[in-house]
């Protein structure tokens, strides 16, 4: 027993020692930076912006949002470098930055136009950073503007993009190690997903989905893919969640509206002998049927085996355009060809690796589309028709 | 001071687990890119041999410590000039875990505290623990702990689950090819031999025929733990990121986010790798104590470790950066694993196999 003392006088130091932080930052001294954005300035150099929380006013429930008292506030900085513009930002902030809850960074078209390698590696080198983070391109604007929305629906309007992202099917946070991983890999391409500033109903602006930005291996922006080619370029990679299908039947007279869940895909390539790479894709997917405008009695089932049938040829037709402009418009493999091909034909790929760039827009390629319509709805033929109208 | 079957089997889990899993996947995928889950099967069979001729090498002599046996074995000059590099092995590492301990903490969590303050601390507890019960302290701690990191590791797994992408891990050995597998599995074999110091803890052991089942159990499932956290790492990060990262592991933790709602869960993987090292360096430490004690015939061996204590803090303040200990991780593989991990125990162990049988003629 005797040891005891000292042993107790050892444990009371390591109180005095151990309590607490070492140097006494506390959440009064941080600033919570909730986005971000880097811009192209004229001369340039980097413009960078953060939106920072106000903590006394983002407790009031209502007041955050349009008008009167924000929320949140943004300071900018420019600099040569990401790191020098945001030595900038701090020279007029009262606290010390912390990213832990980062989401969202911003890049201006400008910025992505010029290329964007530069700044890439700060995001994962720094552990004050979050790696699980999705970058934007804000098409035709810059990304301060894009912080500067104020979105009605979110207290902290930087939120908004992700939310979208989330609701219509995408996911979030992780288009920057998605961009990475095809930057690092042979034969692929990396992407960004992209919103715009567009007029909504109220007075100012709103940020908008837009779709998919595709970059070159200088790591610039070369152009981009629409909302709807860009959910079928994430339907053949396994990324979406939701998706509304709206096609015309003309021998119908109208329109077919479905909804689709449970998405799949498969690609099937081969190579020919002289070198030709042929990519069959199947898409499936369970469908909803959400509107018919047609005059169709759907609770046939002669009469809706014909709209699956022409839905899935349209939308097949309708891939392969978005996959000839991805050959011909970019000549970027960013859907996946070269991972399949490698994944199916591992000895031809190493054959081909080092030319795929110039094989890739002459790959042919055939889709298949196969919605299963499982649910035409809670009616069979439109209510407000005669029953002369409807076609049984 | 004695250990118990079970209690080995934990030491034995925590310390490998902890530190190869966290360590070794970078180095490990830079060459075997996806198929580095072939890289740690193959890593696991090595491992597993290493351990059985530690093992085996000391249930010669049961009763006895490395120390003690290897002169035994080789007479008594010709052992002690074969404890050499043992002891500069033992006394090495001990410091330069104590700094990678104290670079990852500082990186991931106290980025002010300075660096010395970290690593006292952590040789505060280590010293603690050894001065009060020796093994007996220690085993205990395994106990306890050992089963704490094998939850971590699990909750890792499913927390991550969301963000698997299976297509990541293919094509199965197309890419890659028999050599860089080969290669890539050295770095994590050189971390699971260090089972090796079960030569010195047998002695230790109740029941000493147990020793061979908890040991190879102990090694068999930190090998799995390491296996799945690297196909996690992979199945996460795909074939070229990892290599690139510090530390990958703690990055997809990092990475991890259930439902919007389990984020910044970055304490887990820092939680297994100090209770990893905190069991490591006790059981380097200890070994190191003993052995000296035993080496200069100190009557009471506790009066070793305040020898010890201060060359091992100095040794880890010794590197420059993170570089510094990455090259002994280099040194450790090139040099230290051939010789003290495979060569000797392989022929002490024939040489003492064979002297026995004399014996019985």
């Amino acid at each position: 027993m005797n040891h005891r003392p000292a042993a107790f006088l050892l444990m009371i130091l390591c109180i005095a020692l151990t309590t607490g932080c070492w140097d006494r930052e506390e959440l009064t001294d941080r600033a919570f930076d909730l986005a971000a954005s880097a811009d192209l300035k004229k001369d340039g150099t980097y413009l960078t912006a953060a939106q920072f929380i106000i903590p006394a006013r983002s407790e009031q429930s209502s007041t955050g949002g349009v008008g009167g008292d924000k929320s949140f506030f943004i300071e900018t900085g420019s600099g040569k470098s990401i790191l020098e513009s945001i030595q900038k930002a701090r020279q007029k902030l009262s606290r010390i930055i912390t990213r832990g809850h980062r989401r969202n960074f911003y890049i201006g078209e400008d910025l992505a136009k010029r290329g964007i390698q530069d700044m890439l590696d700060t995001f994962s080198r720094d552990p004050g950073n979050r790696i699980r983070l999705d970058l934007w391109v804000v098409k035709g604007n810059t990304g301060l503007e894009a912080l500067r929305v104020s979105y009605p629906l979110e207290k902290i309007p930087s939120v908004a993009s992700v939310k979208i992202h989330k609701a219509v099917g995408g996911t979030t946070g992780t288009s920057y190690l998605d961009f990475m991983m095809a930057s690092s890999a042979e034969g692929s391409f990396p992407t960004l997903p992209a919103v715009d500033l567009v007029q909504g109903a109220s007075p100012q602006q709103t940020i908008r989905f837009y779709g998919r930005a595709i970059f070159n291996r200088d790591f610039r922006l070369v152009g981009y893919l629409d909302f709807v080619e860009g959910a079928y370029r994430q339907w053949m990679l396994n990324g979406i969640s939701y998706f509304d299908l709206a096609e015309d039947i003309p021998e119908a007279g109208g329109s077919v509206g479905v909804i689709v869940t449970k998405f799949a895909s498969k690609l099937r390539s081969s190579v020919s002998k002289a070198n030709k790479v042929k990519m069959e894709i199947t898409l499936t997917g369970v469908g909803h049927v959400g509107e018919n405008n047609t005059n169709l009695d759907l609770s046939q089932q002669r009469n809706l085996q014909f709209v699956r049938d022409k839905i899935n040829k349209k939308t097949s037709e309708h891939v392969v355009e978005m996959v000839k402009k991805v050959q011909k418009q970019f000549g970027t493999d960013v859907l996946g060809f070269n991972q399949a091909l490698n994944r199916q034909h591992p000895k031809e790929w190493h054959r081909l690796k080092g030319q795929w760039d110039t094989i890739f827009p002459d790959i042919e390629v055939t889709v298949n589309v196969n919605v299963n319509l499982k649910h035409i709805g809670l009616v069979g033929p439109s209510l407000q028709l005669k029953e002369s109208e409807i076609k049984k | 001071m004695k250990i118990s079957g079970y209690q080995l089997f934990w030491l034995i889990f925590t310390m490998i687990f902890g530190m190869t899993a966290i360590f070794t996947v970078s180095p490990a995928v830079f060459l075997a890119k996806q198929d580095t889950w072939i890289s740690i099967i193959v890593a696991t069979l090595i491992g597993l041999f290493l351990t059985f001729v530690a093992v085996k090498l000391s249930l010669l002599y049961p009763e006895q410590t490395f120390i003690e046996y290897s002169q035994t074995i080789l007479g008594k000059w010709l052992g002690k000039i074969l404890l050499i590099p043992y002891f500069l092995m033992w006394i090495s590492v001990t410091g330069i875990i104590l700094r990678e301990y104290a670079d990852f903490v500082f990186i991931s969590l106290f980025s002010s505290t300075p660096l010395w303050m970290i690593i006292l601390i952590m040789l505060g507890a280590v010293v603690y623990v050894t001065c009060t019960g020796g093994l007996k302290s220690i085993g205990r701690c395994g106990e306890i702990i050992g089963p704490i990191s094998a939850i971590g590791c699990l909750l890792i797994f499913i927390f991550s689950v969301k963000d698997w992408n299976w297509l990541r891990i293919l094509p199965v050995y197309a890419n890659t090819g028999f050599l860089p597998i080969v290669k890539g599995s050295f770095i994590p074999a050189s971390f699971l031999a260090e089972s090796f110091m079960v030569v010195m803890l047998i002695a230790f052991m109740s029941n000493p025929r147990r020793a061979m089942l908890s040991s190879l159990a102990g090694v068999a499932a930190a090998s799995v733990a390491v296996l799945a956290m690297t196909v996690i790492v992979i199945l996460v990060f795909g074939p070229n990121l990892p290599a690139k990262f510090i530390y990958p592991l703690y990055s997809v933790v990092t990475y991890i986010s259930v439902m919007e709602f389990i984020q910044n869960v970055d304490v887990l993987a820092v939680l297994l790798w100090i209770i990893g090292i905190f069991i490591k360096l006790s059981l380097y430490f200890f070994i190191t104590s003993y052995g000296t004690a035993q080496l200069f015939r100190i009557k009471r061996w506790k009066r070793a470790v305040w020898l010890i204590a201060p060359i091992v803090f100095v040794i880890s303040l010794l590197p420059r950066n993170t570089n510094d200990t990455m090259d002994y991780a280099r040194f450790w593989l090139a040099a230290v694993f051939p010789v003290n991990l495979i060569g000797i125990p392989l022929l002490l162990w024939m040489i003492g196999t064979i002297r026995q049988k004399n014996r019985a003629h």
